[in-house]
């Protein structure tokens, strides 16, 4: 049997309160700064005036050919985190066999607020009257599929709805699809939107006989967007002349562990990095887009926890996923 | 070297039965567990009739104490119950737990638990159910069957609409033959609720008659709801506990039409390729199939695609073989259709009598393959094809085969 094939990050296509795009999310990494705003009267009175990690001027119009009917808001996030990583690794226009590039999507929670105003018109005018427009934006697995419609990817393809491990978990299932030879390019990630469903969720849960409230003071801040990355067979990449930000040295799942990115230096020294501070909890956006952060730092050669030299690999865990990801050898190197 | 991958236990809950041997008997009966909506008021919806499970006592299938979860999640529990038991598992997993995972799979999660919530959303007053929305998470059912039964591998809930069940089969195999698990419950569930109904409604997938797969006058589809969870387990370690083999997970494939979100995609091509894909991952060959258990939704369109798909992929072996849906007997179980039937699949290999396509009256000339009307048929059945397809557009195919 063949050996399984090696894997690199040939792209990353990150949305999120840091910077759209891997230049504004990498000059967000390297200056520390945080994302985090106080949110405004629109979000309600529980959360006004709290940090909120929302993505600011988000225009999905600019990533997309055509103006669409409707877009959830996760689903427009998944689209532009997509284009952006499509573009970010030379795949578009996309000049490769289309049944052999394939999506895996995670998110934790999907398609909320259109979820509630499909619903909402149900409870208001009858079964009869429902939309069915909203009902088919509704789904889970609704962004993915308008990502594979958009960019044409018709391979392996496939939605985790696991939690905040959603989308390290989904890059994890593009990782065994290419080691397993189901495809060649996979683009993977996680995606995930504020709306005001999540935020009313998000309430501390309510006790018998306690008013319902927000977990202010115990809750970490909130936020939102997509991560996205291009992981591709090396031979693939190598053959149409991408150049690859890293390499996936590892995947690993069960047991529990604690959501962390651990960066690791030739000397074996490890930093702990924390991207939720910068940008809050983004549920499963937030492995993707550390995941992101670790190509982005490692083909660039810095760590954003520390100014001492370049990292040499960094292992992004969350609950029962584990991915590593190494720095690419070079010619120098044994 | 890949870890091949056998099936050692499974569970189903559906109309048909909250049990495997309920289930089997009353398909190859000819039965259809589709009748009366009675847990919803169905005013407004196209047809007033789906596949909801009857029979099912959560106090006496649950855990000790009935923890008031979603149904869903106690569809998935009682199904993977089963599927423990048969596997010789039903006092825990023995050896290390940190190698026995799920990968499970749900279109809607806790539908009635979300109703719930966003009802007390929507009022302007009163108290906000966050419980309800705790116990909807689509990764709730996966979370609650873990920790009852101390399953600490690999974790994972998909959500890839009707495909749903057949790629968590597909992705647990995976898991095993990597060697990241020994052993992987596997499978999908769904209940049904007024949101789910409504919009299905409106969408027209539904019939406002019968659900007749392949039948010249089919008009759509009946929903239904349950779980099928499968243990997969790794061939060499099933063999050093000396557990019962059920059958063979061979390969599997998943791709999207990259067509349309609902409308199907012109000349079925992305089921073409599936099918293709699957037999390549699984190593084997058209003449190698000897039964097809379809996707045979009933709709108009769906049923002839997957005709002229499978005729194109297995070429003449189409004619030779018995084709069937059992959708029109469960409903489609939704996130559960895909495990629900890989089940029916290997209990057909295990007896050698495939279950029937019911309520079919006119044969469509334009789908002329042998969909095994009404009466289950006696058939060697060494390996086989499973069929599921979703709304966005995704497809899938699992290849099984017997032990």
């Amino acid at each position: 049997m063949n050996e399984r094939p090696q894997i690199v990050v040939t792209g990353v296509g990150p949305v999120s309160s840091l910077g759209i795009g891997r230049e504004a999310f990498a000059g967000g990494l390297r200056t520390g700064a945080s994302g985090l705003q106080p949110a405004g009267p629109e979000w309600g009175e529980e959360w006004s005036g709290r940090p909120l990690g929302g993505v600011a001027d988000f225009d999905v119009g600019r990533y997309l050919e055509s103006e669409k009917t409707y877009l959830d808001r996760a689903s427009a996030f998944a689209l532009a985190g997509s284009k952006l990583a499509l573009k970010d690794a030379g795949l578009l226009p996309l000049a490769v066999d289309p049944t052999r590039i394939g999506v895996c999507l995670g998110t934790a929670f999907g398609c909320l607020d259109t979820m509630l105003s499909f619903l909402a018109k149900v409870f208001d005018k009858g079964a009869k009257y429902a939309n069915s427009v909203l009902f088919s934006h509704s789904y889970a697995n609704s962004p993915i599929s308008l990502v594979a419609i958009e960019f044409g990817l018709r391979g392996y393809h496939s939605t985790v709805t696991d939690g905040v491990s959603s989308g390290l978990a989904a890059i994890a299932q593009a990782a065994l699809a290419l080691q397993t030879g189901q495809a060649d390019v996979v683009v993977a990630g996680g995606v995930e939107a504020l709306g005001h469903v999540l935020l009313s969720a998000m309430r501390e849960p309510s006790r018998a006989g306690a008013p319902p409230g927000p977990q202010a003071d115990t809750q970490a801040p909130l936020g939102e967007g997509a991560g996205l990355l291009v992981l591709e067979t090396s031979d693939h990449a190598s053959k149409r002349g991408a150049e690859p930000l890293c390499c996936v040295a590892a995947i690993g799942f069960g047991p529990h562990c604690e959501r962390a990115v651990c960066f690791r230096a030739d000397s074996g020294s490890a930093v702990t990095w924390c991207l939720s501070d910068s940008i809050g909890e983004c549920f499963g956006a937030s492995g993707a887009l550390e995941a992101c952060g670790a190509a982005v730092c490692l083909s660039a050669g810095y760590s954003p926890a520390s100014e001492k030299g370049a990292p040499r690999s960094a292992e992004v865990a969350s609950c029962r996923v584990r991915l590593t990801l190494e720095r690419c050898p070079t010619e120098a190197s044994p | 070297m890949s870890r091949r991958v056998v099936v050692t236990g499974m569970g189903v809950v559906c109309c048909l039965g909250s049990d495997q041997d309920t289930f089997w008997r009353r398909l190859l009966a000819g039965e259809s567990g589709i009748g009366p909506i009675t847990k919803l008021d169905p005013t407004g919806l196209r047809n007033e009739e789906a596949g909801e499970v009857q029979v099912f006592d959560w106090e006496a299938l649950g855990p000790e104490g009935t923890p008031p979860v979603d149904e869903a999640t106690q569809f998935a529990y009682a199904a993977s119950a089963e599927a423990l038991r048969q596997a010789g598992m039903e006092c825990g997993v023995q050896g290390d737990a940190s190698r026995v995972g799920l990968v499970f799979s749900t279109n809607f999660g806790g539908a009635a638990s979300w109703e719930s919530f966003a009802e007390s959303r929507l009022r302007a007053t009163g108290r906000l159910e966050v419980a309800a929305f705790n116990e909807f998470r689509f990764e709730r059912a996966a979370e609650f069957v873990a920790e009852a039964f101390g399953l600490r591998g690999p974790k994972m809930t998909l959500s890839n609409s009707c495909s749903s069940g057949a790629s968590a089969i597909g992705l647990a195999a995976d898991l095993i033959r990597l060697g990241h698990a020994d052993l992987v419950l596997a499978g999908g569930h769904d209940s049904l609720g007024l949101s789910t109904l409504a919009g299905l409604s409106i969408l027209r997938t539904i019939t406002a008659e019968k659900c007749r797969p392949f039948d010249k006058n089919r008009s759509g589809t009946i929903f239904g709801e349950g779980a099928g969870v499968l243990m997969l387990e790794a061939e060499d370690h099933a063999k050093e506990r000396a557990a019962k083999v059920l059958a063979r997970v061979l390969g599997y494939a998943l791709n999207n039409n990259a067509y349309h979100l609902t409308a199907p995609d012109k000349g079925g091509q992305g089921m073409v390729e599936v099918l293709r894909a699957a037999l390549v991952n699984a190593c084997v060959t058209a003449e190698q199939i000897d039964y097809v258990n379809a996707h045979g939704t009933g709709t108009q369109y769906h049923d002839v695609a997957e005709t002229q798909a499978i005729k194109q992929v297995l070429g003449p072996r189409a004619y030779q073989i018995p084709v069937s849906s059992i959708k029109a007997a469960t409903g489609h179980v939704m996130a559960g259709a895909g495990s629900v039937e890989a089940i029916a699949t290997i209990l057909a290999m295990r007896d050698g009598v495939v279950p029937p396509t019911v309520n079919y009256e006119t044969p469509d000339p334009e789908c002329d393959l042998d969909y095994v009307p009404n009466v289950a048929k006696s058939a060697t059945v060494r390996m086989a094809l499973s069929i599921s397809a979703g709304i966005g557009g995704n497809n899938a195919a699992v290849v099984l085969a017997a032990p």
